[in-house]
């Protein structure tokens, strides 16, 4: 058995709502006097720090887990799970409210790549900086440096003050920097998602080399499932600051998965009612219009039916879809106003709605339908950006193409059934 | 393995901090940063502009001027002796060094939030690399003193009233600028966890710190206040340091010995609550701030 690196005891984290202190010096001092004094504090509010009534949430509640040596642990999590407060007591940025943190080895975290960087110093210069600022000494960098350099590709511009580097060529650099520290737990949010794609791929490639193959131990935060799965063989699921999943990746995944599907599938229509329309209906059907709910052949046609109450007419309504990948990638939008030769005005009362996937489009897979509504251009009344829009889940199963050759799912998000022409010399 | 026992592990990481947890240790392991620090604050002062690190002695060459007109020629001010531009230059450039120091100090939590949010190294880095590259502007000033301080040595003779002589204690000059260091770094410390909660501190600092020079002998001798005032310049930490930078100097001057032992004490006492507040502080600002 190897050895436990990190391990964390009852860890938990408060953070207080709003305002943090009274905001006055004077009432502060009121405060403390009045305390000192056994008196009742004039500007208390009701429940203290810890009341679960005051304004305040934990981030964080009493986490228990140990992380071995040579561990690739993806911690998964909606924004709000807690993700980014783990991180920043794993990197020391703040403390704990309650509990301990215990580490072996050295940590080097990527939270944010190019931090401390002076736009005035040169690239080299800057190497040593931030080089220092993770915690590297001199000597180590002077060693590593035309490692450091050669990594980032910009081996001509080294001498150049950073401020006229391209925002590639900032970000390769600060990332080289980061990968190349010598560490032993290596903590890594989102920085992967920086630089163009070939990049990205290098970078991909050094967090694999540098886990898989030199047996560090990493630690990743990110939203991109495929990173995750592709780096980590280790999950822990957060949900609303407590662990709530902690096994292999790949069952931690599909654990957090099918929990977002079972939050985001499950809504009133009614909660999305607001000043301009209520939403009466939204739901797939297939040919006979029958609602769908089980996985749907490729070559049927599919359509998404949307009603609306319209209660205040504004010409910028604007209706529609989008279609995501299970990972959370939009593929693409449509409005009922695309189809501009049968577009009409929406009109007060019941308006019903209904787009078309086509068949032989997507490939087989798990896709969900979110509805956007919005006034165009000026506000979104249903956001898809900040979840606050109802989902379908659409599954596409089979019915790929008749011919006896294409019955199994082939890469890639389309499938297209696509038309040849062979010709052939006559003999 | 069991790991009740904490020493096997390197680092705990845990809600309860003891008070005097400083982590000099740490600070230490990461001297190489501090240095880089003071090289970047020192490069960046003067990159871009034509006159280059000249501008560390333009602004204390304006002030010793308008010392010189108004205290030295209008009020008449006396100078225990000491030629004026020696007086006003070493007295400017040691209260400068003072007063930034201690304002550089407080402001190191609001000034460096982006990146204390981001990376965890010893945030006591910080002010020590802020004192240093001080020092080094205080060096370069501290030549262009030693300059006319040999100038006037040579043409004493040909001068009235002018008489300086070389003497040992000039050697203690770095303990004053040590203990300059020490108890601005330390005051600054100590409103640097009062001004993350409080802003209002930071906004009023410059202005206090020019009212306190004033409390302070720097263009006046302390030898020439007398009566109800004197227990406010006694009381004054600052005092005594640059005192006796001239008793050093020049020899002249002087600084009663309780008013010495005052400020030591005070010097002390700011650096001790000044680390326990600040690392105190380091902890959760990012939460506050």
């Amino acid at each position: 058995m190897s050895e436990t690196v990190i391990k964390a005891e009852n860890l938990s984290k408060y953070y207080r709502l709003g305002q943090i202190n009274n905001g006055m010096l004077f009432r502060d001092i009121q405060t403390w006097i009045a305390r000192k004094l056994g008196k009742e504090d004039p500007h208390s509010q009701i429940g203290s720090v810890y009341d679960p009534n005051a304004e305040g949430f934990w981030a964080l509640k009493d986490l228990n887990f140990e992380i071995k040596q040579g561990e690739r642990v993806g911690i998964i999590g909606k924004n709000g799970a807690g993700k980014s407060t783990l991180l920043k007591i794993l990197s020391q940025i703040t403390a704990p409210t309650e509990g301990s943190l215990k580490i072996r080895g050295r940590i080097a975290s990527l939270l944010e790549v190019g931090t401390g960087f002076h736009q005035e110093m040169t690239g080299r210069e800057n190497i040593y900086l931030n080089g220092a600022i993770l915690g590297m000494k001199k000597k180590e960098i002077d060693k590593k440096i035309d490692e450091i350099i050669a990594f980032s590709e910009i081996e001509q511009h080294i001498d150049t003050p950073v401020k006229r580097y391209s925002s590639g060529m900032y970000v390769r650099l600060a990332f080289a920097i980061a990968a190349h520290l010598d560490s032993d737990i290596l903590i890594a949010d989102e920085v992967l998602a920086v630089g163009d794609a070939a990049f990205q791929k290098k970078a991909i490639g050094k967090m694999n080399d540098l886990s898989a193959g030199e047996g560090r131990t990493v630690l990743f935060v990110s939203h991109q499932m495929g990173a995750v799965k592709q780096l980590c063989n280790r999950g822990i699921v957060l949900e609303k600051g407590r662990i709530v999943a902690d096994g292999d990746i790949s069952d931690c995944i599909s654990f957090y998965q099918r929990n977002q599907i079972k939050q985001s599938t499950n809504y009133n229509l009614s909660d999305y009612n607001n000043e301009f329309f209520d939403l009466k209906e939204f739901s797939l059907l297939d040919d006979k219009g029958e609602v769908i709910n089980e996985p749907h052949p490729n070559n049927e046609k599919t359509y998404v039916k949307i009603v609306i109450d319209v209660k205040q007419l504004h010409s910028a309504l604007c209706m529609g879809y989008g279609i995501y990948t299970k990972d959370g990638e939009p593929l693409f939008w449509s409005y009922t106003s695309d189809d501009y030769e049968n577009f009409k005005e929406y009109k007060k009362g019941i308006n019903i709605l209904i787009g078309e996937i086509p068949t032989h489009f997507l490939n087989e897979d798990t896709y969900y339908v979110y509805f956007l509504s919005s006034l165009h251009c000026i506000a979104w009344i249903t956001n898809p950006y900040n979840d606050s829009c109802p989902k379908l889940k659409f599954e596409i199963q089979g019915g790929l193409s008749d011919s006896p050759l294409w019955n199994q799912k082939r890469p890639g998000i389309c499938a297209p059934l696509l038309t040849w022409k062979v010709e052939q010399a006559s003999v | 393995m069991k790991d009740n026992n904490n020493e096997q592990w390197d680092k705990i990481i845990s809600s309860k901090h003891k008070l005097f947890d400083l982590k000099l240790g740490e600070v230490w392991d990461y001297r190489d940063l501090i240095f880089l620090f003071v090289k970047r604050d020192f490069v960046i002062y003067y990159k871009q502009t034509i006159l280059g690190p000249l501008w560390y002695l333009i602004q204390p060459i304006m002030s010793t001027i308008m010392y010189m007109i108004i205290f030295g020629a209008l009020a008449k001010i006396g100078t225990d002796g000491i030629p004026q531009p020696l007086f006003y230059f070493g007295g400017t450039m040691l209260w400068t060094y003072f007063s930034e120091n201690l304002i550089a100090a407080s402001n190191v939590f609001t000034n460096n939030k982006q990146i204390f949010g981001k990376v965890y190294f010893p945030r006591l880095t910080v002010p020590i690399a802020g004192s240093l590259m001080l020092m080094i502007k205080l060096a370069i000033q501290f030549a262009l003193f030693a300059a006319v301080y040999v100038f006037y040595f040579i043409r004493q003779g040909s001068m009235d009233g002018v008489s300086l002589h070389l003497c040992w204690t000039m050697l203690l000059i770095p303990v004053v600028v040590l203990w300059l260091a020490v108890l601005s770094t330390g005051i600054g410390m100590i409103i640097s966890a009062i001004t993350t909660k409080y802003r209002d501190l930071a906004m009023m600092l410059n202005f206090i710190m020019s009212l306190v020079m004033y409390a302070t002998p720097v263009v006046y001798p302390l030898s020439t206040v007398h009566g109800k005032l004197q227990w406010l310049l006694y009381l004054n930490p600052v005092s005594a340091p640059i005192e006796m930078f001239r008793v050093w100097t020049f020899g002249a001057g002087a600084v009663p010995m309780n008013v010495m032992y005052l400020s030591i004490a005070e010097t002390v006492l700011c650096l001790f609550f000044g680390l326990i507040l600040f690392t105190r502080n380091e902890r959760t600002f990012v939460d506050v701030i």
